[in-house]
C-alpha cells in the first residue's frame, strides 16, 4: 500500500519517538513515517539484534575513567553517550523507566559500576516478563546494597527490601499488610552478595582504597536463608523469593500498579506515586486496557507498551506535548537532534551534570521513590539551565544536526528571500515538527523580522537561523515533550 | 522588634572532609605525633594559638583574621552514628537530619520562612552551578549563579543586540496567555521569575565599586560576588558556596595548606571588602565540612572520619573557642575517629534563631544545645 | 585446551594506591618508563572527574615514592590526555598527548623543557599521539594513532620520516597504540586489528601475529608491547585482561591473569583503617564470580588486571604490568 505522508503522521510519529524514544531529526522522522506508524512501534519495540552504539573499547580508550566506571559523573556520561548513539532508543527508554521505578542511587552505593550493570539488566529484561524483571532486580547487587538486603538474615530480617518491593515495586499502599512484609522478606533471606563484610565496609567507608572499587556480584547463599513456612498475601508455604515474585505477579494490584506507572511514563503526568492510594487514575479505561494486557501477555511489558502506543489515548491529539519533559529527555533530545557525538567527546560530562543541574542526576536520585517529575522538574533554576543547555547547544552551526537544518531550509526555500513567517514556521516544523500557539508566532515572527533579510548562503544568514532555532528550543512549549 | 538591617548569612562549604586534626592542630599532645608518622605537623611548622593547639601552615591569613577576636572554632561537631560516605553525610548536613533521607535543605526552609510568598527570586544566591540540597525546597526560588559576570538566560546568544532581542521576545513568550494550561501557566510564571531573578543580579556588578583586589581562585570570586550582591541591597539574606578539594586520602599535608590558603585570602578580601563600605555588621558566615578524618595517618594523607571542626566568622562574633577538642586517648575514639561532642543541629539553631531570626525547631527536628557564638543576640 | 604452557613468568610483586588528587599512588594509570637506573615514571591519566589526578609520578621496584610532576591542563608543561611515555639516552622524559597532539619533554627530575606537535594529517603533523620509543640513535618513533601510521622524528621534533596507512592489510593499521624497538626494528601494537606487527626501522614490514579473540593466542585490543633481552614478546592484552608472552616468532608462550596482592602503600592504608582489615579477614580476593566476560570478571576480582594497558621490561627482565582499573602495576620475575 502506498502512503502518502502528511504533516499530522509525522506529527504522531514525533510524538511517539518524543515518548518512546528521546525524540528524533526531521530526516530519521520521514524515514520512520515512511515505514508507517504501527511498523515502528514494532520496530521500537524489536529492535535490531545488532545493537550499535559508540562502541565501549572506543570509549575506554579514550575515556579512561570509563576503565573503572567508579565515579557518577563518568557514569552518567555513558549513560549519555549510550542514549545519545543508540539505534534502539525504546531500549534506553525503558531503562529509564525501570532506573525511576526501582530507583537505586549512587549517594549510597558509591561507585558507579553496579548501577551500570543494573541498567544492563534493565536492556536485557526491561521489555520482557515483569515477573523476570522482578527476580532479576531482587538478584541485583546494587539493590541488595541499596535496601539493606545483605542484613535480612534467617531468624534477624531485615525489612527494607520486603518492603519496598511491594509498596514501590509491584503493588502499592493499601494492598497488604504488615505481616505480609515480614514474610515477604524472610523469603528473600540468603539473597546477599559476595564477599559481603567487606564490600559493605568500602561502600560504608566510601574509599576507592587500595585498589579502586570492586564490583559485587550476587550470591545465594542457602544456610542464612529461612525455610520456614511462610504465609503470605493468603497463600503458605515455604516460600523463596521466587515463589513471592509468582504471588505478587498475580495480584491485580499488581497489574494496576504496572499500568499507572507506565502511563505516568509514557502518557501523561500522574500524581506522585505516594498518593496513589487516594487519587483515582486520570484515565481509569487507559489503566484497564493494560491491566488486560499484563494478565492476556503473562505479564509482558513489551505488550502493555504495544497497546499503549497503538491506543487511542496514546495518539491523541491531547496527549501531544502534555508532559513536562525530564532533564534527561531534554538533554538527550536536544543532543540528539544537534548531532556531534559521531565520536568521543569531552563534552559529554557537561551533558551528563546538565541533568544533574536541572534536577535529574543521573544514577543518582534523591530517594527509593525516584524522581517526582511533572511540574517538580520546573523551578526559577532549572528554567535557566534547561533554556541555555538547548540554547547554547542549537545555536552552535558547526554541529552536524544544526547544519542539517540549515541545508534543509536552504532546499526548501532555494531561491526565496524567506519572509519572516516563512522562516519561522519552517524552523519550527524542522525542530518539532512542535505546534506553538499564535501568540508565541507572533514573537517569533517578530525577531525574525528584526534580523533582517536573511540570506542563508551568508554566515550572517546562518548566524540569524542559528538565533531563532535558540529563541524556538527556548519556548515554554519545547519543555513539553 | 527594630533591627536596623536584615541579617545576613553566608555559609561555606568545605567539601571532601577537611582534616580536622591538622587543620586545629595539638601539636604539643604526644597522641597526636604518633598517629601521624607521616603527615605530622611539626611544632615549627604550626601557626600556634595558645600552647596547646595551633593552626595549618596555610592559615597564617586566616590566624590575622582571628587574632581580629571574631572568629569562633566550634571544635568536635558532628552527629549520632557517623556516616564515612561523603554523599550521606553531607546529605545530613544539608537536611539536617541524621536519621532519614530528608528531602527538604535546612536553609531551603529557611528561605520559605523569610519569604513565604517567594517574592523576591534572590533571597538565596548560590554561587556554583546546580542547587545544593541545603537550599532546595519545593516551590522556594533560589538562584544559582556560576559566574556573576555573565550570569543570565539566554547566555547562549551571540551578540548583544541579538541577545537583548531575543531576551525581550523570551519574556513576551513567557507571559500569561488567555486559555493555557496549569503547566503552561506555571512554565510562564516559572520563567518570568528566572528572568527577573537575572535581571536584578546582572545590576550588582555594575553597581560595585571597591579597591579591594580578590585572589583570582574560585572561592575569591565567589566570595566577590557575595559582596557585590550584597552591597547592592537586593534583600538577598542567605549565600552559599562550596570551596572543594578536601579528600585528602594522599598527598595531604600539600593539599590542605594550599586549600586554607586559598579561602584565607579570600576571607580576608571579603572582610576587608565589608569594612570598606561599611557593611559588615549584618554578615555572619559559618564554615562546614562534611566529617573530620581519621586519627591515624595511612602513609601519605587521612581517610574518612567524623568529629569535624566548624567556624563562624562575624563582627557580631565572640571569638574563641567553642565546645571541646575530642580526646585523642584511644579508648575514647570512635573507630579509629574523634568522638564527635557536639551536634551540628545546634549550630544550626544559633544561626536560625539568633542570627535570622527563624524558629529552628521546626527545621532541625528538635531543641539542641547552641553555642551562643553572637555577642549580640537577636 | 592441552596447549603446552610454558612458563616464562611468575608474580613478584605489586605496587600502587588509588590515589586521585596527586600524591603517593597512581590515578588511572596507563603508562610505564624505566630510567637506566631503575627508576619507574609512570602516567597517571586520570579523567575530567579528577583535575588533579592526571601527573607523571616516579617511584621504583622497592615502593620507594620519590615524587611527581606537570599536572592537568594546556599551559607548557602540561598535559590533558597523556598517552605514551619514553626516555632518551640522555634520560630526558618524552610525554604524547593524544588530546593536544603535543610531545612534552621534560628533563629526568621532571622539569618542563619544552614541547611540540600539532594536529592535522599532513607529514609532521600529529593526530591522537599514543604510543613513543627511541631508537639507538635517539631518533624517535611515534605512532599516529588517527592517521594510521607511524612517524619518525629527531629528539627536538624535526620530522625525519613516515609510514604505514589506514587499513588491515600488511603495513596497515588501525588506530595504533604501543610501540617497541628492539635491535633495529620496531614493534607496533595495531589495536583495531588486534594483531602485533614488526617493521624495520625504515618501515619495512617484517612480520605480524595476532587475531581477533578471547583464546590465550588471540588478542583483543591490545594496547602495548615490550620485548625483553632474548626477543620475547609482551602484550599487554588490554581488551581480553591478560598480559601475554609470545616467542620472538610470535608464538604463544604463556596468558597472565593477574595475582596482586596488597602490599607497601595498601597496608599502610589498612593499618590506618582497622575496620577495613577486619572486614578484609574474610575477603577472597580470587573469589569465583558469575562471569565470563574478562572485563566484567576483573571487574569482580581484585587480584586479577582490570585494564592492563601499559607493558615495558627492564634490564633484569622483569616485567611490569600497568593497570588502569586498580592505579597500581603488578611486578612479574623469571620463573
Amino acid at each position: 500500500m502506498v502512503t502518502t505522508q502528511t504533516t499530522s503522521d509525522l506529527a504522531l510519529i514525533a510524538h511517539l519517538l518524543r515518548r518512546a524514544g528521546f525524540g528524533a531529526t526531521r530526516d530519521e522522522l520521514e524515514a520512520y513515517a515512511a515505514n508507517g506508524y504501527d511498523a515502528t512501534v514494532e520496530g521500537m519495540l524489536h529492535p535490531p539484534a545488532e545493537r550499535s552504539y559508540l562502541p565501549d573499547d572506543i570509549l575506554r580508550r579514550y575515556h579512561h575513567d570509563f576503565q573503572d566506571i567508579r565515579t557518577n559523573g563518568s557514569a552518567a556520561s555513558y549513560w549519555i553517550y549510550r542514549m545519545v548513539t543508540t539505534n534502539a532508543p525504546l531500549e534506553e527508554k525503558v531503562a529509564l523507566f525501570w532506573h525511576r521505578v526501582f530507583a537505586t542511587a549512587q549517594t549510597k552505593l558509591i561507585q558507579g559500576k553496579p548501577i551500570l550493570s543494573q541498567l544492563d539488566m534493565f536492556r536485557k529484561y526491561g521489555m520482557g516478563s515483569f515477573r523476570e524483571i522482578l527476580i532479576q532486580i531482587s538478584k541485583d547487587p546494587a539493590m541488595i546494597l541499596w535496601l539493606d538486603n545483605q542484613d535480612n538474615h534467617n531468624g534477624a530480617i531485615n525489612e527494607n527490601y520486603g518492603r519496598e518491593i511491594l509498596e514501590l515495586f509491584s503493588m502499592g499502599v493499601g494492598n497488604y499488610t504488615e505481616e505480609d512484609i515480614k514474610e515477604c522478606s524472610r523469603a528473600f533471606t540468603g539473597w546477599t552478595i559476595a564477599n559481603t563484610d567487606y564490600m559493605a565496609m568500602k561502600m560504608r567507608n566510601n574509599t576507592a582504597r587500595p585498589y579502586g572499587y570492586i564490583d559485587w556480584h550476587f550470591e545465594y547463599r542457602p544456610d542464612d536463608h529461612d525455610e520456614g513456612e511462610k504465609t503470605f498475601l493468603g497463600k503458605t508455604g515455604n516460600f523463596n523469593g521466587e515463589d513471592v515474585i509468582d504471588i505478587i505477579c498475580e495480584q491485580p494490584a499488581t497489574a494496576q500498579f504496572i499500568a499507572r506507572l507506565l502511563y505516568h511514563s509514557f502518557v501523561a503526568d500522574e500524581p506522585p506515586v505516594p498518593q496513589w492510594p487516594l487519587v483515582a487514575p486520570k484515565d481509569p479505561a487507559a489503566i484497564q486496557l493494560l491491566t488486560d494486557s499484563y494478565f492476556e501477555s503473562d505479564y509482558n511489558i513489551g505488550a502493555m507498551l504495544k497497546t499503549l502506543f497503538t491506543s487511542d489515548f496514546f495518539k491523541d491529539e491531547s496527549a501531544h506535548f502534555a508532559r513536562v519533559k525530564s532533564p534527561v529527555e531534554l538533554v538527550v533530545g536536544t543532543l540528539r537532534q544537534a548531532g556531534g557525538f559521531d565520536g568521543p567527546t569531552y563534552d559529554v560530562y557537561a551533558s551528563a551534570a546538565a541533568c544533574g543541574y536541572m534536577g535529574q542526576a543521573l544514577l543518582n536520585p534523591p530517594s527509593v521513590e525516584g524522581w517526582q517529575g511533572g511540574d517538580d522538574w520546573i523551578n526559577t533554576g532549572t528554567v535557566v539551565e534547561r533554556v541555555n543547555f538547548a540554547c547554547d547547544l542549537i545555536g552552535d552551526t558547526t554541529k552536524s544536526g544544526v547544519q542539517a537544518i540549515i541545508a534543509r531550509l536552504r532546499r526548501d526555500l532555494e531561491g526565496v528571500m524567506p519572509t519572516p513567517e516563512l522562516l519561522v514556521d519552517h524552523c519550527v516544523d524542522l525542530v518539532g515538527p512542535m505546534s506553538v500557539p499564535h501568540e508565541t508566532r507572533d514573537v517569533l515572527v517578530d525577531f525574525a523580522a528584526e534580523q533582517g533579510d536573511v540570506d542563508l548562503s551568508t554566515g550572517d544568514g546562518e548566524a540569524a537561523v542559528a538565533a531563532l532555532l535558540q529563541l524556538i528550543v527556548s519556548t515554554r512549549e519545547y519543555q513539553l515533550a | 522588634m527594630s533591627q536596623k538591617k536584615d541579617r545576613v548569612l553566608v555559609v561555606v562549604q568545605l567539601s571532601g572532609g577537611n582534616d580536622y586534626l591538622n587543620c586545629i592542630v595539638p601539636y604539643a599532645d604526644p597522641r597526636y605525633q604518633d598517629a601521624r608518622p607521616n603527615i605530622r605537623i611539626e611544632q615549627d611548622d604550626v601557626i600556634p594559638l595558645d600552647d596547646n593547639f595551633g593552626l595549618n601552615p596555610g592559615m597564617g591569613v586566616f590566624k590575622d583574621i582571628y587574632d581580629e577576636g571574631n572568629v569562633a572554632i566550634i571544635h568536635g561537631v558532628g552527629y549520632p552514628v557517623p556516616v564515612r560516605s561523603h554523599f550521606r553525610s553531607m546529605d545530613i548536613w544539608h537536611t539536617a537530619n541524621p536519621n532519614e533521607l530528608g528531602n527538604e535543605g535546612w536553609l531551603g526552609q529557611a528561605i520559605r520562612a523569610i519569604d513565604p510568598a517567594g517574592d523576591n527570586p534572590v533571597t538565596a544566591v548560590n554561587f556554583g552551578h546546580g542547587l545544593p540540597r541545603a537550599l532546595a525546597s519545593p516551590g522556594v526560588p533560589v538562584a544559582s549563579v556560576g559566574n556573576l559576570d555573565d550570569y543570565g538566560l539566554l547566555t547562549g546568544v551571540n551578540g548583544e543586540r541579538q541577545r537583548e532581542q531575543a531576551l525581550n521576545a523570551f519574556s513576551r513568550i513567557y507571559s500569561p496567555r488567555v486559555g493555557s494550561s496549569l503547566v503552561m501557566d506555571y512554565l510562564g510564571k516559572t520563567g518570568l521569575d528566572a528572568l527577573r531573578g537575572a535581571d536584578i543580579l546582572k545590576e550588582a556588578p555594575k553597581r560595585y565599586s571597591s579597591t579591594i583586589e580578590y585572589p583570582s581562585n574560585a572561592i575569591g570570586t565567589a566570595l566577590k560576588g557575595v559582596a557585590q550582591i550584597h552591597f547592592a541591597d537586593l534583600g538577598t539574606r542567605i549565600f552559599y558556596t562550596v570551596h572543594g578539594g578536601f579528600d585528602t586520602h594522599t598527598n595531604e599535608v600539600a593539599l590542605q595548606k594550599v586549600l586554607w590558603q586559598e579561602l584565607s585570602e579570600a576571607l580576608r578580601a571579603f572582610k576587608d571588602d565589608l569594612n570598606e563600605h561599611r557593611k559588615s555588621e549584618e554578615i555572619a558566615i559559618l564554615i562546614f565540612s562534611e566529617f573530620g578524618r581519621r586519627v591515624k595517618d595511612n602513609g601519605s594523607g587521612t581517610d574518612h572520619g567524623s568529629g569535624g571542626v566548624a567556624f563562624v566568622l562575624g563582627d557580631a562574633v565572640q571569638g574563641g573557642h567553642y565546645s571541646e577538642y575530642p580526646s585523642l586517648d584511644p579508648s575514647d575514639l570512635t573507630e579509629g575517629d574523634l568522638a564527635y561532642n557536639f551536634d551540628f543541629r545546634g549550630l544550626y539553631t544559633d544561626m536560625l534563631e539568633d542570627w535570622l531570626g527563624i524558629e529552628a525547631t521546626p527545621i532541625v527536628g528538635g531543641g539542641f544545645e547552641k553555642i551562643q557564638p553572637f555577642a549580640v543576640s537577636a | 585446551m592441552t596447549t603446552e604452557v610454558t612458563s616464562v613468568m611468575k608474580i613478584a610483586d605489586t605496587i600502587g594506591f588509588c590515589a586521585d588528587i596527586g600524591g603517593r599512588g597512581f590515578h588511572l594509570p596507563n603508562a610505564i618508563a624505566i630510567r637506566d637506573d631503575g627508576h619507574l615514571y609512570v602516567i597517571s591519566r586520570s579523567s575530567q572527574m579528577h583535575p588533579k589526578g592526571t601527573r607523571i609520578g616516579i617511584c621504583d621496584v622497592d615502593h620507594e615514592f620519590y615524587g611527581e610532576f606537570s599536572g592537568r591542563g594546556t599551559e607548557p608543561g602540561q598535559i590533558i590526555a597523556p598517552t605514551g611515555i619514553a626516555l632518551d639516552s640522555q634520560n630526558r622524559v618524552f610525554v604524547t598527548d593524544e588530546q593536544t597532539n603535543r610531545v612534552t619533554v621534560f628533563d629526568t627530575d621532571g622539569n618542563y623543557l619544552s614541547h611540540w606537535g600539532e594536529q592535522g594529517s599532513e607529514p609532521s603533523q600529529l593526530s591522537g599521539p599514543a604510543g613513543l620509543a627511541f631508537d639507538a640513535d635517539d631518533n624517535l618513533y611515534i605512532s599516529d594513532q588517527w592517521n594510521n601510521r607511524i612517524q619518525k622524528f629527531t629528539p627536538d621534533g624535526e620530522f625525519i620520516s613516515t609510514f604505514g596507512e589506514p587499513g588491515t592489510g600488511s603495513g596497515q593499521f588501525d588506530a595504533p597504540w604501543g610501540v617497541a624497538i628492539d635491535n633495529g626494528h620496531i614493534f607496533v601494537v595495531d589495536w583495531h586489528n588486534d594483531r602485533i606487527s614488526k617493521f624495520t626501522l625504515d618501515g619495512d614490514p617484517v612480520m605480524s601475529f595476532g587475531e581477533s579473540g578471547t583464546e590465550d593466542h588471540q588478542l583483543n585490543r591490545p594496547s602495548d608491547v615490550a620485548i625483553d633481552a632474548e626477543g620475547r614478546i609482551y602484550v599487554a592484552d588490554w581488551g581480553n585482561q591478560r598480559a601475554k608472552v609470545f616467542d620472538a616468532n610470535g608464538n604463544f608462550l604463556q596468558s597472565l591473569r593477574g595475582e596482586a596482592s596488597v602490599t607497601k602503600w595498601g597496608a599502610d592504608y589498612l593499618a590506618a583503617n582497622a575496620d577495613e582489615l577486619n572486614a578484609r579477614q574474610t575477603f577472597d580476593p580470587f573469589v569465583e564470580v558469575g562471569t565470563r566476560t574478562p572485563w566484567e570478571e576483573s571487574a569482580r576480582v581484585e587480584g586479577y588486571f582490570w585494564n592492563p594497558i601499559g607493558i615495558e621490561v627492564d634490564t633484569s627482565g622483569r616485567l611490569y604490568v600497568v593497570e588502569a582499573g586498580r592505579h597500581r602495576f603488578q611486578v612479574y620475575e623469571r620463573a
